[in-house]
């Protein structure tokens, strides 16, 4: 799946948050979309989602995100929102099976092709065993897996995420970032707006810095997690260590 | 496919319940009498006029109980999966209020089309239909957005206590001397001697609502994960709120318009359904609407107990009941709140 | 401004000089309540009512609105009835006690109504407003035409057809209310056997019709303005029993909002509603479609 971003511009309110991004990705799995607070990360994704106005063109695979319909758009691209949760005490099956909407026709009921995108997200997120609990009694971590299992049952090529691992205990960051990357792995694309650098660096295929609204670095984590970046970006001086199990150590602010 | 079992289940037997409400209903008059025993005489004349009385009073006022009661309940269910919030329903919210004002206004100053060869008496449930929506826009422009707990009751309590007012200015006015009393009948409601010729105005746009609030039933689901996520799964926000509002708008502002502010019924029968059919919008709506014309039935068959004395008013049994009910869920839900 | 000083100086006077209580036959005199506007327009010397209640000049209250629409009308406070400088004022039982003790502090001489439940009362009002006016003869004069009225509706009739009289917000006279007694004395069987102290029982259209009443006597009051009071007396079930098992008579109800002599008026058309009735009946219980003569309509708007 061919995602393209061009010229994007985006404003949040009066003051112009994206001032023109580009990008292209082909064939490329997971994309961690990086930069200090503030930069419009959020703004961009929401942008591509198609959740806030912008001028630009967005295209998966050729054909116009803004062209598309509504259900064609949720078919093509899911999204998990920073901080996601649930308003009504939801049992877990049936919150996931929500995933599954843009999918079903107007009149039906949930198919056998349905059951098992669920039953799919269900094994690929670890959460068979909450099942049948409501979703408002797991922890932090465990209630992260859920959501995100929701926006994996849509099973679209293209999975935009905020955050996810925002607020999560380190074994549930780990284990986010690794479902993230098996769904990569099935053949699809993951863009994911992330602070932990060191995970970011771990588990992404590319990287792209934004500083100010723009593409300030854009490529493999070793070619964008570089000290100058760093300093010129998040203003930090850090440790990096490269290798297999690559690492961003922040030590102190830069001068 | 269990779930899905159950609530078709809830369902049957609420619809059941519902029948034979609106039977009782039809059978039993002022301090429990029964129409067969009147069907039993052999007298001809007391057999026509038992069946005028099953015909023009009987049938209408328990007709009415169904519909509004199925109206209240669909509504309430609805707008609390649209606002994201167990508080709501169209009484608390402030558009029964803004209905009866839109009727009053309409009924006490004699509107008539009769140019157009439309009577002032199919004006009353347009009149209501339009405080309905003022209402509603007026709620959804101060909590639409944020719906949170606070928000939705003290939009709800605003526009409840202005509407109140307007229409107790309006009766003060009308130049009906009987106006002044007659705010009894539309703050604390009635069904008592309605008309088929009300049902038949009324049932169009009732129907027209129930229909527009149950097109969102997908939507009110993608709904519990909040609007941007239900954008993203292919929902129009925009249309999504228009039609639970306009759907609400007409089903409760008819429903008033005929019979006065009935509360609390669109609050308590979709909480009486959550355990039992779950807790997603969409499976609420319709054992909502059964719910509702259930409890409406059988409160105006309470309301006939009183055998000496006029009969209570069907606003007060919902209120003694409703009331406390709403209180407890404020309380529960701030104690579960952060 | 003017009638203002006068009035502000005749309150001096009273305090000061102390008006005796009756020197001669009062001649400013101020009605403050319908029913003794009514009185006092048959009795009062002609030039002697300087001001009455405003609902005595409406035509839909007050049967002598016309005889009265020259005269100022007041609303029943001290501050309108003052201006007028009055040595009598006529009022109500009911009349609010705040004004009345007013009245009585400034030594103005008030004479109160009562609420009519009985042709008795009747004549009790008109003969305590004559005797406060000074006219006893006119006031004999005028019991004695009611009376005349009355005795020539009476009706007697060993089968008395059962009637109800039935009237806005859905209530239903009781025999001990002067409607009741009309009822009575043209020659009906008042299908409301509870009696109370308000004179009204409120039976449900449902109700009324398991009476089976053979008249149905409505009672009209400002039909052109909607309130759902008046929309009960229009239910098709009752419309519906209307045309064809009873008979039906409509009273302009503005004509005993208080109970006075112009109560004969309607105690008349009963009258002439019982020989229709009865006239063209039988032996046999009820009929279908019989008419009562003297109706405006058959239930048709």
């Amino acid at each position: 799946m061919r995602l393209t971003v061009e010229n994007l511009h985006a404003s949040l309110g009066d003051a112009r948050v994206i001032r023109g991004v580009s990008l292209a990705a082909e064939g490329v799995r997971f994309i961690g979309l990086i930069g200090p607070n503030g930069v419009g990360k959020t703004t961009l994704i929401r942008a591509v989602a198609g959740l806030i106005p912008f001028s630009g063109n967005v295209t998966l695979d050729g054909e116009a995100v803004s062209a598309m319909s509504p259900r064609a758009r949720a078919r093509a691209m899911s999204y998990l929102a920073q901080g996601a949760g649930s308003h009504w005490p939801l049992e877990v099956s049936r919150l996931i099976a929500l995933g599954r909407l843009p999918h079903l026709e107007p009149f039906h009921r949930a198919s056998a092709a349905d059951e098992a995108a669920i039953a799919r997200a269900i094994a690929l997120a670890g959460v068979g065993e909450f099942i049948g609990r409501d979703v408002l009694t797991l922890s932090g971590g465990e209630r992260a897996r859920v959501l995100l299992a929701r926006a994996l049952a849509v099973e679209a090529p293209l999975l935009l995420v905020d955050e996810p691992v925002a607020a999560l205990d380190p074994y549930h960051q780990i284990r986010i970032m690794e479902v993230l990357r098996a769904y990569a792995d099935e053949g699809r694309t993951v863009v994911a707006v992330l602070h932990d650098l060191t995970l970011a660096a771990r588990y992404c295929d590319r990287l792209i810095l934004l500083d100010e609204g723009r593409v300030k670095a854009d490529g493999t984590p070793g070619d964008v997690l570089t000290p100058q970046n760093l300093r010129e970006t998040y203003r930090i001086e850090a440790l990096i260590g490269e290798g297999s199990e690559p690492f961003v150590l922040p030590v102190r602010r830069a001068e | 496919m269990m779930p899905h079992a159950k609530a078709w289940m809830v369902s049957a037997v609420l619809a059941v319940l519902t029948l034979v409400l609106f039977a009782a209903s039809i059978h039993v008059g002022r301090g429990g009498e029964l129409l067969t025993d009147k069907f039993a005489t052999v007298a001809e004349m007391d057999r026509d006029i038992a069946w005028l009385v099953l015909t023009e009073i009987r049938l209408p006022r328990a007709l009415l109980g169904l519909l509004v009661g199925a109206s209240l309940g669909l509504t309430g269910a609805g707008l609390q999966g649209l606002l994201r919030n167990p508080l709501a329903e169209p009484g608390l919210i402030g558009a029964s209020g803004g209905a009866a004002f839109g009727a009053v206004l309409v009924f006490y100053s004699g509107l008539t089309l009769s140019s157009i060869g439309i009577g002032s008496v199919m004006l009353v449930p347009l009149g209501g239909i339009a405080g309905a929506l003022v209402a509603l826009a007026v709620l959804y422009l101060l909590a639409g957005r944020n719906p949170s707990i606070v928000t939705i009751i003290l939009a709800g309590v605003a526009i409840s206590a202005f509407t109140g007012a307007l229409t107790s200015l309006s009766l003060n006015l009308a130049p009906s001397p009987y106006a002044a009393l007659e705010i009894v009948f539309w703050m604390l409601g009635s069904l008592t001697d309605r008309s088929m010729t009300q049902v038949w105005f009324v049932l169009p746009f009732m129907a027209a609502g129930w229909l527009l609030v149950a097109s969102t039933w997908r939507a009110l689901d993608a709904l519990s994960l909040g609007e941007d996520t239900a954008a993203t799964l292919g929902f129009s926000m925009r249309s999504v709120t228009l039609r639970a509002i306009l759907g609400t708008g007409l089903a409760v502002g008819a429903a008033v318009s005929v019979t006065g502010v009935i509360g609390f019924v669109g609050l308590v029968v979709p909480h009486l359904m959550r355990p039992l059919v779950g807790q997603r919008p969409a499976s609420l709506l319709l054992p909502s609407a059964l719910g509702g014309a259930a409890l409406v039935l059988a409160a105006d068959l309470l309301v006939r107990l009183p055998v000496n004395g006029p009969e209570l008013k069907l606003g007060v049994v919902t209120a003694l009941v409703g009331a406390p009910f709403f209180l407890w869920l404020i309380l529960r839900t701030r104690r579960e709140a952060p | 401004m003017t009638r203002f000083s006068i009035g502000l100086a005749a309150l001096l006077a009273c305090l000061f000089a102390g008006v005796p209580a009756r020197a001669d036959a009062p001649s400013r005199v101020v009605s403050i309540n319908l029913c003794s506007d009514i009185i006092a327009a048959d009795l009062a010397a002609p030039g002697t009512l300087k001001s009455v209640f405003r609902l005595g000049r409406d035509p839909a209250d007050s049967p002598v609105a016309d005889i009265l629409a020259d005269v100022p009308p007041n609303d029943g406070r001290i501050e309108d009835i003052l201006p007028f400088a009055p040595d009598l004022v006529l009022a109500h039982e009911w009349t609010s006690p705040f004004t009345l003790d007013l009245l009585a502090r400034m030594n103005i001489p008030v004479a109160t109504v009562k609420d009519a439940r009985s042709f008795e009362d009747i004549r009790d009002n008109i003969r305590t407003i004559a005797r406060a006016l000074g006219r006893e003869a006119k006031g004999e004069e005028v019991i004695a035409r009611f009376d005349a009225e009355m005795e020539a509706a009476r009706r007697e009739s060993a089968n008395a057809p059962t009637a109800i009289l039935y009237q806005d917000l859905g209530s239903a006279v009781t025999p001990n209310s002067i409607l009741g007694r009309i009822l009575a004395l043209t020659g009906f069987r008042n299908v409301i056997t509870e009696e109370n102290a308000v004179g009204l029982a409120y039976p449900g259209i449902e109700d009324v019709i398991a009476y089976r009443p053979q008249l149905i006597a409505l009672g009209i009051y400002r039909p052109d303005a909607p309130s759902q009071a008046n929309a009960v007396l229009e239910h098709p079930a009752l419309r519906l029993y209307r045309e064809r098992y009873a008979g039906e008579v409509r009273l302009a109800a503005g004509g005993w909002t208080c109970s006075t002599r112009f109560v004969a008026g309607i105690a008349t058309r009963l009258a002439a509603t019982h020989d229709a009735m009865t006239r063209s009946s039988s032996t046999l219980p009820p009929w279908e479609g019989q008419t009562a003569e003297g109706s405006l309509g058959r239930g048709h708007r």
